[in-house]
């Protein structure tokens, strides 16, 4: 973790402000923010560490992506397929990994390309479906 | 073993001079 990003925790009991000003209800809260302390992602509740490492490097890639450091994006996802296969963040973790390659080359067809692996890895997937305009995209 | 800061202005100036970003952990003691 340390090695990726810098950890910070906050405490409800000694720092209830921060609590407000992040409209934060509910704990746990994990948020990603990028190096200036603009929050880009947040999710709620207890995941397991296979899931909590997947959803942050997930956010963590959209953050990268975000900040046209489109290398730094394709690193984590490529983490996310090395260490965290079988996770929930694997389906949108396909989607983001053909965006981030479509900005890499320059090429729409890796839009297609990440429709044509979700239907056929994960039919069911809610990023299958926001996929599907893409198949309109020649291979 | 994760090494946690405890004051955002601290994170920040650390994150701007790693060029990382923050995971920030809202969490209850009890």
């Amino acid at each position: 973790m340390n090695n990726q990003f810098i950890p910070l925790r906050i405490n409800r009991e000694k720092q209830r402000a921060m609590f407000k000003q992040y409209l934060v209800a509910w704990t746990p809260t994990i948020m990603l923010l990028d190096m200036d302390g603009k929050v880009h992602h947040r999710f709620n509740g207890f995941l397991t560490p296979p899931e909590m490492g997947a959803r942050i490097l997930l956010d963590a890639a959209k953050i990268e992506l975000f900040l046209q450091r489109n290398d730094r994006a394709r690193r984590q996802l490529d983490n996310i397929f090395t260490d965290y296969q079988g996770t929930f963040a694997i389906p949108e973790a396909i989607f983001y990994s053909g965006v981030v390659d479509m900005e890499l080359q320059e090429d729409p067809k890796f839009l297609r390309q990440l429709l044509e692996r979700l239907r056929k890895e994960f039919p069911l997937s809610e990023w299958t479906m926001k996929a599907k305009p893409y198949e309109l995209i020649d291979l | 073993m994760i090494i946690w800061q405890e004051s955002f202005d601290t994170t920040v100036q650390k994150a701007k001079a790693d060029g990382k970003l923050i995971v920030m952990d809202f969490f209850n003691p009890h």
